[in-house]
């Protein structure tokens, strides 16, 4: 199976942008390291750097090239702990996006 | 905390290193005649690990294996006259040179590489359950 973050993070930006309507586009074109969603997607387009990395070292392997098993196994350990602070972070934003979606005006 | 990954697979590494060169060793335990097909008998090896600052940054020192070195001391002689790679004459006329491998030595750099070995991994399983922990307060 294959895990796309971008794709999961253009929904959830998505929905977010539908939900709250009050984003600027300018601004955050301008400034995206400070921008936060900026920097969650920088942080998304980490995630996947690495985890293509960790794809190419283990097609490498099941390839046959002279790699380290140590150092695939490593790249693909910090492939999954990486996606899964990700995950964590979009739970937490999910979770306060229902929240704010949750108030009575 | 990803660095300290880097920092253990180093080690990881230099240990498979070392592991290959004693199997090596133990291999060619009594190989007489070099690659060129030379009466020359099979010389130990070992390696020399260095450290390795930019694998990790921060001040963490990663390791690299330096160099494989051969130990060039003097091979064991037996007295085999009719042998057929015995020396013709000089000093050691009528011996055989052996490569002077000794095994016990070879055995217990091979289980401090393989215990090294399970400590690197045992450091990187801490690594890890930390990390696990850390997402934890998110969570």
């Amino acid at each position: 199976m294959e895990i796309r973050p971008d794709s999961l993070f253009a929904r959830h930006a998505q929905r977010l942008s539908d939900g709250v309507g009050v984003r600027n586009q300018s601004d955050a074109t301008s400034s995206p390291a400070s921008d936060f969603i900026g920097l969650l997607s920088s942080g998304v387009g980490h995630v996947n750097d690495i985890q293509n990395s960790a794809n190419l070292e283990v097609e490498k392997m099941l390839a046959g090239e002279d790699v380290q098993s140590a150092e695939v196994l490593t790249g693909l350990q910090k492939a999954d702990m990486a996606f899964r602070l990700l995950v964590q972070v979009r739970n937490k934003l999910m979770q306060a996006f229902e929240e704010i979606n949750n108030i009575r005006i | 905390m990803i660095s300290a990954l880097d920092v253990s697979t180093s080690a990881l590494v230099a240990q498979r290193v070392r592991l290959n060169t004693i199997s090596g060793n133990i291999a060619n335990m009594s190989t007489m005649v070099d690659e060129n097909g030379e009466n020359k008998p099979y010389q130990p090896r070992f390696v020399v690990f260095q450290t390795d600052e930019h694998k990790a940054g921060g001040g963490m020192a990663a390791v690299k294996v330096a160099s494989i070195e051969t130990d060039e001391g003097e091979p064991l002689h037996r007295y085999q006259p009719d042998h057929p790679l015995a020396a013709k004459d000089g000093k050691w006329k009528g011996y055989v040179a052996y490569p002077k491998i000794n095994m016990n030595e070879q055995f217990v750099d091979a289980l401090e590489a393989s215990r090294a070995y399970e400590a690197n991994i045992g450091v990187m399983e801490v690594t890890k359950s930390i990390v696990r922990q850390n997402l934890s307060i998110l969570a």
